[in-house]
């Protein structure tokens, strides 16, 4: 029987009571075996085991046929423990008048791990598309709500205004039967409220935030992303020069942020490397007016072709060579400048790359944030300047769940600008700032008609200071640095208290 | 408004839903002895209204067929006539982007429906500058 051997399976002889008779070279090497110990093995069992399938059974019924049969997929487990996939083959094979039996193992193993592989990431791709499905659900509910709290609005303006005016009517008839009228008016009255609630509710559980912005310094963004940018490939380091960014602070997602201004110098970066310019660099700089931020990026490098300009943002859009770029950069990146109500556009590409981002103002932005629609008088707008971005930071966290807000400011002509646009109920500024020092911050607010109390923020060398302002621009107080979470919660309840509803 | 009497004081009340508009004049009549609470039911209406009159606040609702609240600030805004004059911004809901955009314009009083009297009467003399 030693054709057997031709067989690349795995083929194991038997005789027709089912008792081992020959094996082959790779049955010696799948089962683990060796020929010594392989040739006193009579019984399939002794070879292998598998719970799943009553091989007995499938070999006797198989034997009485005397046809040749297929088992179906099967686990077995070998010799050392290991597991595998087969398909048993049974053959008839005739010789010298007697009947033998090859059965072949035809190993499924691989195959099998491919499958469920394959099946996994199936599974895993439909649930994908069901949260996309599910996401983009959610977008529609939520513009949905969106209208219909305001076509609900309005009705109920003129049902709880008119409920209102009943009131003041009653009010001003009262006797005994009116008791009556008015307590069912409140009840009306408490039913609008509670319907109001409930559109409250819907709104904010749908437009939940779902990252987290804080106040950031531009500069450390932008020198975190050029250290990401060099460490990767040190061969050509390229030159970033930061123009003055003692400024430039602004609200937002730090992380995406410094994935966008990775996006921009790496581009800068394959572009510089490329091109052998003498003098590769990257200069950065920031401008301020209309309540922006403005964010100069430009490098000395080849620039970018006129025909590419208009697909520039859009996806699987790339310059680089093959492997080298996915196209999705300048996308991604714009698409996290829209999220953080920026835009993000191309200036010029003749002489180099000169990208303008363009952020909302920290003040603004951070207003903004404060739901001014919250109509709740009880919750203050509170805001703080000064230029140390992990101040404002811990002022924010020490009043999460306070119900006040803090709007941060990095520079005090900035805050004036604010104040006069908005409504603000109280001020806490540091003393020593560039532009302009406390002192003369206050009097500037005092004389454009800033009525709230007023906070120093600063460290005990500046007390006399606030000792002469403190009469003249009606300082509230001083807050000494270094101080504690308690310090700040005390001041701000206590200064709340005093303030109008 | 230091200067000018209340006695003298004009305002506009842009908005689509006429009861509203009638609930607004009542509230600010009730209150304030204003010289004029005028109605407009939209933009179009509102600027032929300008045309004769000049008003010292209007409160205008935010989302109306045609002309939505932002767009009708912002093109006002545009005219010199119109820069300074004070505006109250009613509406249901305001996305981020429409709150900014209203800060930008100079509308920093912002009214929530449904409001109440109290609070319409609020950020009318805050506006103004009318003591208690």
């Amino acid at each position: 029987m030693d054709f057997f051997d031709q067989i690349f399976d795995a083929t194991i002889g038997l005789d027709a009571n089912g008792e081992i008779n020959y094996f082959n070279h790779q049955a010696v090497i799948f089962f683990k075996i060796s020929p010594r110990i392989f040739k006193q093995k009579k019984e399939l069992g002794e070879v292998f085991q598998t719970d799943s399938f009553d091989l007995k059974e499938w070999i006797t019924s198989s034997l009485l046929h005397s046809e040749a049969t297929l088992s179906p997929e099967i686990k077995i487990t070998i010799a050392d423990k290991s597991e595998s996939f087969v398909i048993l083959k049974l053959i008839p094979i005739k010789l010298d008048q007697e009947t033998s039996y090859a059965l072949i193992f035809q190993d499924k193993t691989l195959e099998n791990k491919l499958h469920l592989k394959y099946r996994q990431q199936v599974e895993e791709l439909r649930k994908t598309h069901e949260q996309i499905l599910m996401a983009n659900k959610l977008a529609t509910l939520g513009e949905l709500t969106a209208s219909i709290s305001h076509e609900i609005s309005n009705p109920l303006t003129i049902a709880s205004g008119h409920c209102e005016v009943l009131a003041e009517i009653l009010n001003e008839s009262a006797s005994e039967q009116n008791e009556f009228v008015t307590s069912t008016v409140a009840t009306i009255q408490e039913s609008l409220e509670r319907v109001n609630q409930i559109i409250k509710d819907m709104n904010s559980f749908l437009h939940k935030k779902e990252d987290k912005k804080e106040y950031c310094n531009l500069g450390d963004v932008i020198r975190n992303a050029q250290r990401w940018v060099n460490g990767q490939e040190n061969e050509h380091p390229i030159a970033v020069h930061i123009k003055d960014d003692s400024k430039a602070i602004v609200l937002a997602n730090e992380s995406k942020l410094e994935q966008v201004f990775l996006n921009l110098l790496k581009n800068s970066h394959d572009a510089l490397a490329d091109s052998q310019v003498s003098d590769p660099h990257v200069d950065i700089w920031f401008e301020f007016k209309n309540q922006q931020t403005l964010i100069h990026l430009k490098d000395n490098g080849p620039g970018i072709a006129k025909s590419q300009h208009e697909n520039l943002f859009k996806p699987f859009n790339t310059t680089k060579d093959i492997g080298k770029g996915t196209g999705l950069g300048l996308s991604i990146s714009s698409m996290i400048i829209e999220s953080h109500h920026g835009t993000i556009e191309l200036l010029e590409s003749q002489t180099g790359c000169h990208f303008l981002i363009t952020l909302p103002a920290v003040e603004l932005y951070s207003y903004s944030l404060t739901n001014v629609l919250e109509v709740n008088p009880k919750q203050k707008k509170i805001l703080v300047v000064d230029d140390e971005v992990s101040i404002l930071n811990l002022l924010t966290h020490f009043l999460e769940g306070t119900g006040h807000h803090i709007i941060g400011s990095s520079t005090p002509v900035e805050a004036l600008n604010l104040v006069e646009k908005a409504n603000i109920d109280m001020i806490i500024t540091d003393f020593n700032m560039p532009q302009m020092n406390g002192s003369e911050f206050s009097k500037e607010l005092r004389a454009r008609g800033f009525k709230g109390p007023i906070y120093y923020l600063s460290s005990s060398e500046n007390s006399d200071k606030y000792l002469s302002d403190k009469d003249q621009f009606q300082i509230s107080g001083m807050i000494l640095k270094p101080f504690s979470k308690n310090d700040i919660l005390n001041i701000i309840q206590s200064t709340v208290k005093g303030l109008p509803e | 408004m230091n200067n000018k009497r209340i006695q003298d004081i004009n305002v506009l009340v842009v908005d689509n839903e006429k009861k509203i508009g009638e609930l607004i004049k009542f509230f600010l009549q009730s209150s304030f002895r204003f010289n004029s609470v005028i109605i407009a039911p939209n933009a179009l209406q509102a600027s032929q209204k300008c045309l004769n009159q000049q008003f010292d606040l209007m409160i205008i609702d935010h989302i109306m067929p045609g002309k939505q609240g932002l767009e009708y600030i912002e093109g006002l805004r545009n005219s010199l006539k119109f820069q300074k004059t004070k505006i109250i911004l009613v509406s249901g809901f305001l996305k981020q982007e429409d709150v900014l955009k209203a800060i930008n314009l100079g509308v920093k009083n912002i009214l929530v429906k449904p409001f109440t009297k109290k609070q319409l009467v609020e950020q009318v003399q805050e506006i103004l500058n009318i003591p208690n």
